[in-house]
């Protein structure tokens, strides 16, 4: 019995230290989300909604920690445990010259794209970029122009995820930060605009 | 099996299923004669496949009167199913050896067409076992024109001249075999020529003119309007031969926009063309030659070229283009858009050729006269290039040359040049060493061999910055103008996602002082936003120099510092952190003009003329112990600092020296960087201030 109690504490006491270290932040999800509807909202001239300003407090992702709606003695055990600087969220910088020059190709791009993104010819892609959909009901001259512009879009995406993840010292996070944006460039697309789903279908906002 | 052996074995399935009846005259009553009817229940062939077939042979007065009808028929694709046959000849030529009929009517009906009867004539020479027939073309998808043939010999050979058909309706019958991945919304075509099938192999002759064709896929990216284009097409032993001329109209095929009207013909030839097994759902073919011209100046041509797994496979391709220009907006621009070099305009022209085997480059060559590119962005350009280029995969390449006559980089004037080099399987070396001439000096590279390896490319390099004037740098820049050179030393370069770095000290002579740069990067040269990051040693600037280049007034003595990551963003200071003073050794005499502390303050944003009314007007200038000045830049804000702080905040810009003793003192920290870089403009635009 008595050796059943010690493997219990040593089992409990393994269980917390390997809780502990299970706590990383691999990508600030929550900060990367707001930071992407900031640069769209801009870039698509899209008004801020009252009292929806940028810098609400986000949230850090975890990989491996136990929910604590499961085990709420383990959680609030962790709470304790884990000190307050590495739970707190990172935040994520998405100013340097390089973007906001982005940015501005991108904003000054956006009243040629408005129309054909309306109109369904185009539409923003489940990968975080604009994608050709129906090219039928353009005028065939102007679809090499179209072509050209959904090309230029596309490379001044690539660089601005790119350089996103730069700023941040965190090459890696590219692909967390495309598909953030390409969550928000959904989002915050104003209505009659074409998107892809999950399912890589088109529907229209 | 043998001709003859199928005959029999057709004669066979005939007779097996045939009732035969004869009608005694009086069927007829009105006029004396008698009929025959044969009641086929099948009929099978190789070829074809008759139901409920039946034939009726009457004799009204001295005319014989021929009627056959099929249920059904079928026949080799692309016809196919037949249903509801119909033939019937009021007046047969009937003789022993032949049965003919010059005003016979068909009826049928097929998948998507239909003959209501349709005139036909036809001579059926039974010694010979084959029928002759023609017809005026019966209407069938709006056409019109004629249609001849002769069946028999185990095969049929059919002529035809028809005009004016709708391709539209002629591809929704289904009599094309061809699944197409467009939809023809408007068109006609017309067709001459032949089909014979009675060889060993078929033959086929077909002249085709198409006029005012619309087609698209689902999506739009494959599409064409008002397009026209005549063509032939010839089929033997050794395959297709075919011959396309597009004329007028437009197309769109991603990416590419053409308007023959603004092209000019493009013809398109194909020789031998044969299809073979595809790859992975691709379609397959091969072509002992081809040829693209377009309008006249430019021709690509192939020769043994397979094309399998959607890529070419094998074969040789020449290409001779006249007109850069017309082929670079045309063709290289929608390719390269969203590139670097998706604006870029060419001129000049080019020819080469290219080996492919095994679905890889296996040898080049390629030459150009007057080559010109400008990236529409005022980047870069070149002008007046010329060279030739040789590499093969297999071993090293003849020596390569490549000549400039002028370009532009980032505004700065590009000098003549020629680059001698050899193109190595995977490789890159240098023959003799390049220099290209930059204003008055320029970079030059001595030795320099690129090699991709399995562990990635890697750069031997060795070269320098020969002198160059910073008089012509800085206003070519827009920067204040002032004289020195720059020069360096570049041991090692590097290139890689971050840009392009260069190990090694690069030195300016300046104002009889020294700056030496390090740590200098290059990001996105060509891109939205070009970088460059450097830091800076600055050894003994002479400040008389100086001050006089910059008109700022005049000021005596030595200044010195560091740079530190200094960051350029389209040649805007963006970031860095900087502090020069007078140094601490042999600081040498050190006297600042009174227009020059007017023009501190008013750089500053003090009173102007401050000093005017106070006694000091009286003096030219006045000596100093030391000065300094020091920035930390963070986007436009620069916090800035002096050669010592004050306890209220503010800073010693300039610290007097001996009598009269005055001291130039900054209070705001926090200084806008536009705002500074404004003043300091107007100062040494505007007129000098006036002492009294």
């Amino acid at each position: 019995m008595r050796a059943l109690r010690r493997m219990s504490v040593v089992f409990l006491v393994a269980f917390l230290a390997s809780a502990c270290v299970t706590i990383h932040i691999y990508f600030p999800a929550a900060a990367a989300e707001e930071a992407a509807r900031t640069i769209v909202r801009d870039v698509l001239e899209v008004q801020d909604p009252p009292g929806n300003e940028p810098g609400a407090a986000p949230e850090p992702t975890s990989r491996g920690g136990t929910p604590s709606s499961i085990l709420p003695a383990v959680a609030w055990a962790l709470d304790r445990l884990v000190a307050p600087a590495s739970a707190q969220t990172p935040d994520l910088r998405v100013e340097s010259p390089a973007i906001n020059r982005l940015r501005a190709s991108m904003r000054s791009r956006n009243a040629e794209l408005a129309p054909y993104l309306r109109s369904g010819a185009i539409g923003f892609g489940r990968d975080g970029y604009v994608a050709i959909r129906d090219l039928s009901d353009v005028p065939l001259r102007e679809r090499s122009q179209l072509q050209r512009l959904v090309n230029e879009e596309n490379a001044d995406r690539r660089a601005l995820y790119r350089e996103i993840a730069r700023a941040n010292d965190r090459p890696d996070w590219e692909t967390n930060i495309r598909e953030t944006f390409a969550r928000v460039w959904v989002d915050e697309a104003p209505s009659g605009y074409w998107y892809q789903d999950a399912g890589g279908n088109w529907r229209q906002k | 099996m043998t001709s003859a052996a199928r005959g029999r074995c057709l004669r066979a399935l005939a007779l097996a299923s045939i009732s035969l009846l004869a009608t005694s005259p009086g069927a007829a009553p009105a006029e004396a004669g008698f009929q025959l009817d044969l009641d086929v229940g099948a009929m099978v062939h190789e070829t074809f496949d008759a139901r409920n077939l039946r034939a009726r042979v009457s004799w009204v007065g001295r005319e014989p009167r021929f009627d056959l009808q099929a249920d059904r028929l079928r026949l080799p694709d692309p016809v196919g199913v037949v249903e509801d046959l119909r033939l019937n000849c009021p007046r047969v030529e009937m003789t022993a050896r032949r049965l003919a009929c010059a005003d016979a009517r068909l009826t049928a009906r097929g998948a998507g067409w239909g003959l209501d009867a349709a005139a036909l004539r036809f001579d059926w020479d039974r010694e010979a076992g084959s029928v002759r027939f023609s017809a005026p073309w019966p209407g069938l998808f709006r056409g019109q024109g004629r249609v001849s043939g002769l069946a028999g010999g185990g095969g049929l050979r059919l002529d035809f001249d028809v005009a004016g058909i709708d391709l539209s309706l002629l591809l929704q019958s289904g009599l094309v075999p061809v699944e197409l991945p467009v939809s023809v919304d408007a068109g006609t075509v017309g067709v001459s020529g032949h089909i014979d099938t009675r060889g060993r192999v078929p033959g086929a002759q077909l002249d085709l003119t198409v006029a005012a064709l619309d087609f698209s896929d689902p999506a739009g990216l494959r599409a064409a309007e008002d397009l026209s284009m005549s063509g032939t097409l010839v089929h033997g032993a050794a395959g297709y031969e075919v011959q396309a001329r597009f004329t007028e109209g437009a197309v769109f095929f991603e990416p590419w926009f053409l308007d023959f009207a603004e092209v000019g013909p493009v013809a398109v030839s194909l020789s031998s063309l044969q299809f073979i097994p595809s790859v992975a759902d691709h379609p397959g073919w091969h072509a002992a030659s081809a040829e693209v011209t377009l309008g006249g100046h430019t021709r690509v041509s192939g020769t043994d070229l397979r094309y399998s797994g959607a890529r070419l496979e094998q074969g040789g391709i020449e290409w001779n283009a006249r007109r850069l220009d017309l082929v670079g907006t045309w063709f290289a621009e929608p390719l390269l858009a969203g590139t670097i070099l998706g604006r870029t305009r060419f001129e000049g022209e080019t020819h080469g050729w290219l080996q492919v085997s095994g679905g890889w480059a296996r040898a080049l060559e390629a030459s150009w006269q007057g080559l010109g590119l400008s990236d529409g962005l005022d980047r870069f350009a070149l002008q007046g290039s010329a060279g030739n280029v040789a590499w093969s995969d297999s071993e090293v390449g003849p020596e390569s040359v490549l000549y400039v006559a002028s370009g532009e980089v980032l505004g700065l004037p590009v000098g003549a040049f020629d680059m001698r080099f050899q193109l190595e399987p995977r490789g890159f070396r240098l023959v003799e060493p390049l220099f290209v001439p930059v204003l008055d000096g320029g970079p030059g590279v001595d030795s320099f061999h690129l090699s991709v390896g399995p562990d990635g490319p890697e750069i031997e390099f060795e070269g320098g910055l020969r002198a160059l004037s910073l008089e012509l740098l800085t206003e070519i820049l827009g920067w204040p103008r002032f004289a020195g050179r720059l020069a360096g030393i570049i041991p090692r370069v590097f290139y890689d996602a971050d840009g392009l770095r260069v190990d090694g000290l690069l030195l300016v002579r300046v104002f009889d002082g020294e700056v030496v740069l390090s740590g200098l990067r290059i990001r996105n040269l060509f891109g939205v936003a070009p970088e460059l990051e450097v830091s800076a040693k600055v050894r003994r600037l002479d400040l008389d120099l100086l001050t006089s280049a910059f008109d700022l007034g005049r000021v005596e003595g030595r200044l010195s510092g560091a740079v530190e990551n200094l960051l350029l963003v389209e040649w805007v200071p963006e970031r860095m952190g900087f502090f020069l003073s007078t140094p601490e050794e042999d600081p040498g005499r050190r006297r600042i003009s009174q227009r020059a502390v007017e023009n501190l303050t008013a750089i500053g944003g003090g009173v102007e003329g401050a000093l005017a009314a106070a006694f000091l007007r009286i003096f030219d200038d006045f000596a100093y112990s030391r000065l300094g000045f020091g920035c930390e830049l963070e986007g436009e804000v620069c916090v800035a600092k002096g050669v010592a702080d004050l306890q209220d905040g503010s800073f010693i810009l300039v610290q007097g020296g001996g009598l009269p003793r005055i001291e130039v003192i900054g209070h705001n920290r926090r200084v806008d960087w536009p705002e500074l870089v404004r003043r300091l403009n107007a100062v040494r635009e505007g007129p000098a201030p006036v002492v009294q």
